[in-house]
């Protein structure tokens, strides 16, 4: 007992735990994790305690060349360059079975080479589920390859952690402190024990396909109940200019759909793509229907003119989870809402006029834009027909720019569309519509769902990051800008079909400028502290929010999702007199939603049809979860595994060599015989060892 | 309970009980019985009734080797093709393991 307040003593004194001394923990990581579709899984996982390997660096290929084939400390935990983590020697490394963990370098100010591409989707992204699947022409991109960087990385089962490393100095650590001091070979002799190993461990709850993690999620018989995995899914944006009643007519052909999507993905946890693809384009949106918004009275007060139903897709590069169920409900008659629930006139197909996709258009080059549209609809000649007016309505918004420098046109050739959200809607009818994009044939960009899709990453930069300095206007706002006046002018025709006064169409460089600094750069900025709920903007993180879909949870939502909501209903809604206040915003008009906003000083209230539809795929709806065919490929059938709370983790650390750990394994036993033995000859001779105190 | 103390007709009612109990799906009570009356049955002395316990204890004993042999293999049927049997396995298993098909 005396020693007890001695051993804390001298814990205190030195302050360090053992596993400290031991281990270094790498803590700026993300990890790719598994996710399942109807038929397959994909991604990473580790063991349940991790998987431990000799750490690597891989500087050149010639490093990756001797691990498979000289290296002999086997299992290896390779530490790669972003330029060798490609298709081939990701298949390599899995073929060899000498790996067992990757850590992908990612520094966050690192310049990459103009010519290196890397994007983990397929080339010919969301084939399966696409318009073209099986199509006797156009199946598997036969016609254009789409996505020519993309090697579908993210659709690999590894079989083995990956992490993504991020923090400069603890790279500096490992590569130096690490491998360069225990393990890097000297003349290519590799060198002895000590090594020292990372242990990554990333160790996924899940497994098989979607139907089977739903199922046995589903299945409680314990009373822990386990989630095994959550379905992929959030909800879609839309709003309507002139909204009809339930109990009215709604013409045939009346509303233009432009939409565009707000998700993307990318291989590691929270590194999603977003420029390109999804900010670019959904920005060029919103500002277009900013730019409408200020004249929207001519199309509400025009009887003939049709309605503009501005759209926002999520989970669209998940194979169109939210395109899919919106689909899905127009079939089954409850878009936007059941028709008891709501007082929006439901939609079928034949309402829909047109369908204008603002598609991947931050890249242009010399303002050349396109328009993609679809041969096989068109073989209906009234469809064709439409297109080409479509076409031609922006041939004439182009021309009233008076920009030399802008150029909106068809493709050369006729081609199946890219990838698209149009395409689950051309599945079921045929509707005359474009897909505006900046590339003609292949994408322009090099980083299609990656986490490299960023402003550095395409080569522009935000001036400097000072807080609040939306304001200055980069060249990608100016482009945002020209392409949006034509879009929202084209919109304005299509609806009119008038040209008359379009020269006052504008789109706001302010607007765009605050927009890409929001989304991009930190959404606690004062766009959104205007068009959000007061409530959400004291939430409102300095950080951007990942442009992922994420999974489906009934308390939780994708905050990107809302906050374009609100820019939503805040450019195309009306903005009502300060006669309403923060407590009689709303009514019992079923045909408009009521939003209080904090616009400084007073609030605002906005009546608008602005509203989320669901976008979770059908093939998890309790009605079809049993029936559905899971190999089909007629939804979306993406879910994401789960893991536990401390599942990821990466760590190094100096492993001794099998010899040593035996030998020391070996010693202890052999003291434990030995102070047995000699224990039980003290005890049987206890007597002539001790003498016994006279007095007792 | 303690067998020393007990009376020979006790013994043979209550190794009786033992037997018949293990058909209620119950093949630990036949491996009880075995160990808790194999003395009586073969190492004491001979006595009247001896031949009675003995038979119950051997048929304990048959009975739970076919038990064991039948558990046995079901287990390792299980384990063997309960990812190739799918959803049937799912909904037979009281714990689904994580991370495996």
């Amino acid at each position: 007992m005396l020693l007890l307040p001695l051993v804390v003593l001298i814990n205190t004194a030195s302050g360090t735990r053992v596993q400290k001394l031991i281990y270094f923990d790498v803590t700026g990581t993300s990890a790719c994790f598994r996710r399942f579709n109807g038929t397959h899984q994909i991604g990473c996982t580790s063991d349940l305690t991790g998987n431990v390997g000799v750490v690597h660096y891989i500087e050149n290929k010639s490093d990756l060349d001797w691990v498979l084939e000289a290296g002999p400390h086997q299992p290896y935990a390779l530490l790669m360059e972003p330029e060798h983590f490609n298709r081939t020697n990701v298949i390599a490394i899995k073929q060899s079975g000498k790996v067992n963990g990757i850590m992908v370098i990612n520094k966050e100010n690192s310049t990459l080479p103009s010519s290196f591409h890397f994007s983990p989707d397929q080339s010919c992204p969301n084939n399966v589920n696409g318009l073209y699947d099986k199509h006797s022409q156009y199946a598997d991109c036969s016609n254009v390859t789409w996505n020519t960087a993309g090697n579908g990385l993210m659709f690999m089962d590894f079989g083995m952690p990956i992490f993504s490393v991020q923090n400069e100095t603890e790279i500096d650590y490992i590569i130096h402190k690490c491998f360069a001091a225990f393990n890097k070979p000297i003349n290519g002799t590799p060198r002895e024990h000590p090594l020292c190993a990372a242990q990554l461990k990333d160790f996924m709850t899940g497994a098989k396909d979607s139907h089977t993690c739903l199922s046995r999620t589903k299945r409680i018989i314990n009373i822990n109940p386990e989630t095994y995995c959550d379905p992929l899914g959030d909800q879609n944006v839309y709003g309507l200019l002139k909204p009809v009643a339930n109990n009215e007519s709604l013409p045939q052909k009346s509303i233009i759909m432009a939409t565009a999507r707000l998700d993307s993905f990318g291989l590691f946890e929270a590194q999603y793509a977003e420029l390109e693809s999804p900010v670019v384009s959904f920005i060029t949106l919103l500002a277009a229907a900013e730019a409408i918004g200020r004249v929207k009275q001519d199309i509400v007060e025009d009887k003939n003119a049709k309605d503009i139903m501005f759209t926002f897709f999520q989970g669209e590069s998940l194979d169109y989870i939210g395109s899919g169920r919106m689909v899905y409900d127009i079939e089954t008659s409850v878009f936007p809402q059941n028709k008891d629930k709501y007082g929006i006139h439901v939609m079928n197909f034949s309402h829909i006029a047109h369908f204008v996709e603002v598609g991947q258009v931050g890249l242009a080059e010399g303002g050349a834009y396109y328009l993609h549209s679809d041969p096989v609809s068109q073989r209906d000649g009234q469809v064709a027909k439409e297109v080409t007016k479509l076409k031609s309505n922006f041939q004439e918004a182009v021309a009233s720019m008076n920009k030399t420098n802008l150029t909106i046109e068809g493709t050369a050739v006729p081609q199946p569309l890219p990838p698209a959200s149009f395409q689950s809607f051309l599945k079921k009818a045929n509707i005359s519509g474009v897909v505006l994009a900046d590339h003609e044939r292949e994408f322009k960009n090099r980083f299609y769902n990656s986490r490299l899709d960023t402003l550095k990453g395409q080569g522009m930069d935000w001036p400097s990051d000072r807080p609040e300095n939306f304001n200055t206007t980069i060249q990608l706002s100016r482009d945002i800008q020209i392409l949006a006046t034509a879009l929202a002018r084209s919109l304005y025709i299509m609806a009119t079909n008038s040209t008359q006064n379009i020269s006052r169409i504008n789109a706001a460089l302010d607007e765009i400028n605050h927009m890409l600094y929001c989304f991009l750069k930190n959404p606690k900025c004062a766009l959104f502290k205007k068009v959000l709920e007061p409530k959400y903007v004291e939430q409102l993180a300095e950080t951007p929010q990942p442009f992922y879909v994420g999974v489906k949870r009934a308390n939780t939502q994708n905050q990107v999702t809302h906050w374009v909501r609100q820019l939503l209903a805040y450019y195309t809604g009306d903005r009502l007199n300060s006669s309403y206040t923060s407590s009689n915003c709303s009514s019992s008009s079923k045909l408009y939603n009521y939003y209080w906003i904090s616009h400084p000083p007073d609030g605002m209230c906005i009546r608008t049809t602005a509203n989320f539809s669901e976008a979770e795929s059908p093939a998890f709806l309790d009605e079809n979860f049993d029936t559905y065919d899971w190999s089909s490929g007629q939804y979306s059938t993406w879910t994401e595994s789960s893991w536990a709370g401390d599942a990821m983790q990466v760590r190094i650390f100096l492993t001794p060599s099998q010899h040593m750990s035996n030998l020391t394994f070996a010693t202890g036993v052999a003291l434990m015989v030995v102070a047995m033995i000699v224990t039980y000859f003290i005890n049987s001779r206890a007597d002539f060892l001790f003498t016994k105190p006279d007095s007792f | 309970m303690d067998l020393q103390k007990m009376k020979v007709e006790d013994k043979v009612e209550l190794c009786k009980k033992y037997f018949y109990g293990g058909f209620a799906l119950l093949p630990f009570l036949w491996v009880v019985n075995f160990v808790w009356f194999f003395k009586e049955a073969f190492i004491k002395q001979h006595y009247e009734q001896q031949q009675q316990i003995r038979s119950y204890v051997i048929k304990s004993l048959i009975g739970a080797i076919i038990w064991t042999a039948i558990f046995i293999t079901w287990v390792t049927l299980f384990q063997l093709y309960r990812a190739s049997w799918g959803a049937t396995a799912d909904y037979i298993s009281f714990i689904i393991p994580r991370g495996i098909a």
